[in-house]
């Protein structure tokens, strides 16, 4: 009795849902069906969600983008391992890897190198005298805020880009994308600036201080409490 | 419980009286019968459902017939942890060869018999998994 000839590809891919990924490579080099069964968008997305990864797939993090300066790499690297991720695939004549495999190997990568420990440490950032109160960061550029300015940080070479001073006033939250900032103030204004010219883009005032902010598209969705 | 529908395999003429009960658990075709009296129309012959297998299905739906119905799969969890025990039973009963075995799928997907589908689909992937490619003898 041969499976392959027996049950419909819907079936088969079914079954594999009940499979672990370990059990999926494996059931990969059975034979070109199976791989090409097992390479289903379906069961892969399944997979990313149990492991809470669906978020790489929707560009929150961009997985390809690692460090790349040389004397970052050796004046930071604790375990003497690069962290960059490689994945060449030979011409076949087989399916291509999908999206969410993809997501999947990607993450798993980046899982296994936090828990072996091969990950650089960038030297400690200082700028702030007081406590820090907010900060945000896409991997690239990091803005942190407190009482006394807002710093907006170049990660790639490790130096302060700019520092931004602010009066009597302090930072509630920092929202990042690309290259706006929108910083909050415990005053209730809502500062938006350029990260690479630290130009003043935009100024929002309301009566209370913005608790969270969140970029959509090309709208800004600000959250407080409207009763203070 | 009065017999709402006749049944038979496609190989051979030995017709299966199902009572509602069990026709309930076949959510595919029990639309096709409503509550009109069976009794004196013809059986109704499936074309993907040989006898003997469909004797083993209707001897796991009595069985099966007072289960809650069951909860719909979560997405965020693995299937394997959703259908975590199972019973004695269900564990002798799936004690055929790979042949049964496939037909009980292809019968259970057909029917639309969802628990032993799941029971079915997780029993082969059992199977399948910890064994070696090499070893995995759906293929050979």
């Amino acid at each position: 009795m041969n499976l392959n000839d027996s049950i419909p590809d819907e079936i088969i891919e079914k079954i594999f849902l009940n499979l672990d990924v370990k059990d999926m490579c494996t059931a990969c080099l059975v034979c070109s069906k199976w791989r090409h069964l097992c390479n289903s968008e379906k069961i892969w997305r399944k997979q990313c969600r149990i492991k809470n990864w669906i978020k790489y797939g929707y560009g929150a993090l961009d997985l390809t983008y690692l460090p790349s300066s040389d004397k970052i790499l050796s004046r930071t690297n604790v375990s003497g391992t690069s962290p960059k991720f490689e994945y060449n695939v030979e011409e076949s004549k087989l399916s291509p890897i999908p999206k969410w495999r993809m997501i999947y190997i990607k993450s798993r990568f980046l899982e296994l190198n936090w828990v072996k420990g091969h990950y650089n440490v960038l030297p400690t950032l200082r700028a702030h005298e007081t406590r820090v109160s907010a900060f945000d960061s896409d991997g690239m550029v990091l803005v942190s805020g407190s009482t006394d300015a807002v710093a907006i940080w170049d990660l790639d070479n490790v130096i302060l880009r700019y520092k931004i001073p602010i009066h009597k006033d302090q930072v509630n939250h920092i929202q990042l994308l690309g290259h706006t900032v929108a910083i909050s103030f415990t005053e209730g204004s809502i500062k938006v600036y350029d990260t690479i010219s630290s130009r003043l883009l935009m100024t929002f005032h309301a009566r209370c201080a913005a608790e969270h902010l969140r970029f959509l598209s090309k709208e800004l969705i600000v959250c407080s409490y409207a009763d203070k | 419980m009065a017999t709402i529908a006749q049944l038979k395999g496609w190989d051979s003429e030995e017709v299966f009286n199902v009572d509602g009960e069990i026709l309930n658990q076949f959510s595919s075709i029990k639309e096709l019968f409503g509550n009109a009296d069976a009794s004196n129309s013809e059986p109704l012959s499936l074309p993907n459902v040989s006898a003997a297998t469909f004797q083993k299905v209707i001897e796991w739906c009595k069985h099966h017939k007072d289960d809650p119905s069951l909860p719909p799969l979560k997405c965020n969890k693995a299937i394997s942890e959703q259908i975590k025990d199972v019973s004695d039973w269900d564990r002798e009963f799936l004690h055929v060869d790979q042949k049964t075995l496939c037909e009980l799928i292809l019968a259970a997907g057909y029917l639309g018999i969802d628990g032993l589908f799941r029971l079915t689909c997780k029993t082969v992937a059992d199977m399948i998994s910890g064994t070696t490619s090499d070893e995995n003898n759906f293929q050979h």
